[in-house]
């Protein structure tokens, strides 16, 4: 059953076993597996059936570190559904090892393990609509009804693996679980509601070491306040919100909830993005790798490979996980080399040499320029210009992305600006370390030699970070790290079952838990987390 | 660093190494200075030769003949070796220098040293040293 917060009179007091603060990816999932259930369920979300601008704004906070990717009101979005309204539905698993504790990064580790979470990957797959799903095996989709173009590069498998991404036939939370929650007799959805804070529970006051959450303190834009209380409470909102609800939340402990040991918001990461900084000439024309070059329609779904790296090279190099995505060029790479020289000078205020001849590189390519531009907006590797067959292959751009090394430095904070409810906005210091600008690095460096080595071409590399991270840097919009999971409270917020340490009823589901982030997509495994954390709490609570 | 004719380069490299392989698969047999007139004589290119120039001045591997030498010592071949024993020694000459590291930058371009010896005899032959 779906109501708008502003329908609700003030001063009212909403009780359910189980509140779950938003409603996407990870908030959906939770509440369908209560659905028709005994126990009653109260979703409380920010915005209602469509993007609305204030609401929208209430997202607004500024970026104090990297200046990449999207606004803060943008890379998210704050109405049912969650950021799956422009999901583009690529599901990864983590690896087995990005699980496991690495010896040269002191911060890594989960306390579960990959096996740990494979049933519940499981039942996620058949949530995001996958059909038949193999991560790791070409061949497997090479023996399916439309996969015979399927070839994949002879890598050497120490170094290198195909990566495969099976894309949801079902991305749009909103549009898919919609009816089933509206049916549901047991689940309440109110739109509109936006939660301020965590109150703790009668005799559990700020100074206790273990705290229970009573209430959570509502608002509306419209000025509407009420309460919400329950058994169990879930913050689902996002790597950001997660931790400035938390931070907000400063009845349960004066830096807030949680975040006894100032941990809440810190380990920020992200999936760094560099856009077209290798190019890939191949050895002969018209290589034709479609797995890695396209979304191959196969079992009623897309399916698509890229070249990753193994664990065993990531420990070799010191170096964090990456992904190389190949996007076939042909025809001429100056306009597009240009617009990189052009972009990277105005970056540093200033003209580059040689700017007429930039500038007529660009225009004689404008066509390249704006295939490529489209790819990079949409995150496509089908632009108009690689499925026009005329232009022959010759060779492929080369982006990359890779896991952070989670730092205490990389954080979000709250700001001294506020919202219109009143709150307190964030502010994210995207910081990325050393190990970071070696990550970048190498793995254009070790591609280079990789597809040298198996003859498929040569690489042009044109990255220098001498002068800090360039222009063409972009955010991944996949915030996570920020309330880490740890089964020691001084290392991590939440603990295995995603409860929070100092709370014995107060729970985080998302991407915020993730103590590290592999690079691959995070949602399919926030829905499998949270898969997890609902059969956890049918326990909890039964 | 030199800015090189990004379009050519590489199929200069290409297609002269498969000129050199194709004469080689024919049966034909070289002695060094055979071999690196046979790989430069279909890319008489000024830029493939400055790029061997760039590599020639940046590397103590100035004298051509010198080089040839170590061209022919790193491919494993005996100076009679035929054609086709040639053709696979550079093939995999070239791959395990990508598999074990040996790569030159130059202008960005990542090259196998083996390569980029080649440019350096192209610089030579061309005599483009810049």
């Amino acid at each position: 059953m779906f109501l708008s917060a502003n329908d609700i009179e003030t001063g009212s007091k909403l009780e359910a076993d189980i509140v779950i603060v938003g409603a996407g990816a990870a908030g959906i999932t939770i509440a369908r597996q209560f659905a028709n259930t005994p126990k009653s369920v109260l979703v409380l979300e920010s915005g209602a059936d469509h993007l609305d601008e204030p609401t929208q704004a209430l997202y607004q906070g500024s970026l104090t570190g990297i200046q990449a990717g999207p606004p803060l009101d943008a890379s998210r979005l704050r109405f049912f559904g969650g950021t799956t309204n422009h999901w583009t539905g690529w599901c990864r698993p983590l690896e087995p090892s990005d699980f496991e504790h690495r010896p040269d990064w002191p911060e890594s580790g989960w306390p579960i393990s990959r096996s740990d979470l494979d049933p519940w990957y499981r039942e996620a797959a058949e949530i995001c609509d996958l059909g038949p799903v193999n991560f790791d095996d070409p061949a497997f989709w090479r023996r399916m009804p439309g996969g015979n173009r399927i070839s994949a590069l002879p890598l050497d498998r120490r170094r290198f693996k195909t990566a495969i991404f099976r894309v949801s036939a079902r991305p749009r939370f909103a549009e898919a679980y919609r009816p089933e929650l509206q049916s549901a007799r047991n689940v309440h959805v109110v739109e509109n509601a936006n939660v301020m804070e965590f109150l703790p529970g009668p005799g559990h006051a700020a100074g206790q070491a273990r705290k229970h959450v009573g209430r959570a303190k509502v608002r509306t834009l419209s000025g509407k306040t009420f309460t919400a209380s329950g058994k169990v409470f879930i913050v689902a909102a996002g790597g950001i919100e997660t931790a400035r609800l938390l931070l907000l939340s400063q009845a349960m402990h004066p830096n807030g909830a949680g975040n006894e040991h100032d941990l809440v918001g810190r380990y920020f990461m992200d999936h760094v993005w560099l856009n077209a900084n290798c190019y890939l000439h191949f050895s002969r024309p018209n290589v034709d790798l479609p797995f890695y070059f396209e979304q191959m329609e196969i079992a009623d779904a897309p399916v698509f490979g890229k070249v990753a790296s193994t664990r065993e090279l990531c420990l070799k190099e010191q170096i964090g996980g990456f992904g190389l995505w190949l996007t076939p060029s042909g025809g001429s790479v100056a306009g597009i080399e240009s617009a990189h020289a052009l972009s990277e000078s105005l970056a540093h205020g200033r003209l580059p040499d040689h700017f007429l001849t930039h500038l007529g590189n660009m225009l004689a390519d404008i066509d390249v320029l704006a295939d490529a531009t489209y790819k990079t907006v949409f995150h496509t590797n089908k632009g108009w210009l690689s499925a026009n067959k005329a232009a022959p292959v010759t060779g492929a751009w080369i982006d990359l992305n890779f896991e952070q090394r989670p730092s205490l430095t990389s954080r979000v904070q709250l700001s001294a600006e506020r919202d219109a409810l009143g709150q307190r906005r964030v502010a994210v210091n995207w910081d990325l370390g050393e190990t970071d600008r070696r990550t970048a690095t190498r793995a254009l460096e070790l591609a280079a030699q990789e597809f040298g080595r198996i003859g498929l071409g040569r690489c042009r590399i044109d990255l220098d970070l001498a002068n800090g991270w360039p222009s063409n840097l972009i955010s991944s919009c996949h915030h996570s790290g920020t309330a880490r999971m740890s089964d020691n409270p001084a290392t991590g917020v939440v603990d295995r079952d995603c409860r929070v340490h100092s709370a014995d009823n107060l729970y985080v589901a998302g991407s915020a838990v993730f103590p590290t982030a592999g690079y691959a997509n995070p949602t399919f495994t926030i829905v499998a987390l949270a898969l997890r954390l609902a059969d956890h709490l049918k326990k909890v609570i039964a | 660093m030199i800015e090189l004719g990004r379009r050519s380069l590489f199929g200069l490299l290409a297609s002269s190494i498969g000129v050199a392989f194709a004469r080689w698969r024919n049966g034909q047999t070289f002695d060094a200075q055979t071999i690196v007139d046979a790989l430069l004589e279909r890319f008489r290119s000024h830029d493939l030769a400055a790029v061997g120039g760039v590599v020639a001045r940046e590397s103590a591997a100035a004298d051509p003949d010198s080089l040839a030498v170590k061209l022919m010592h790193d491919l494993g071949c005996d100076p009679g070796a035929g054609g086709p024993q040639i053709a696979r020694a550079l093939a995999n000459r070239i791959r395990g220098d990508f598999a074990e590291g040996r790569v030159i930058n130059i202008a960005g371009w990542r090259l196998s040293e083996t390569e980029a010896n080649l440019a350096v005899l192209a610089a030579h032959r061309y005599g483009d040293l810049g």
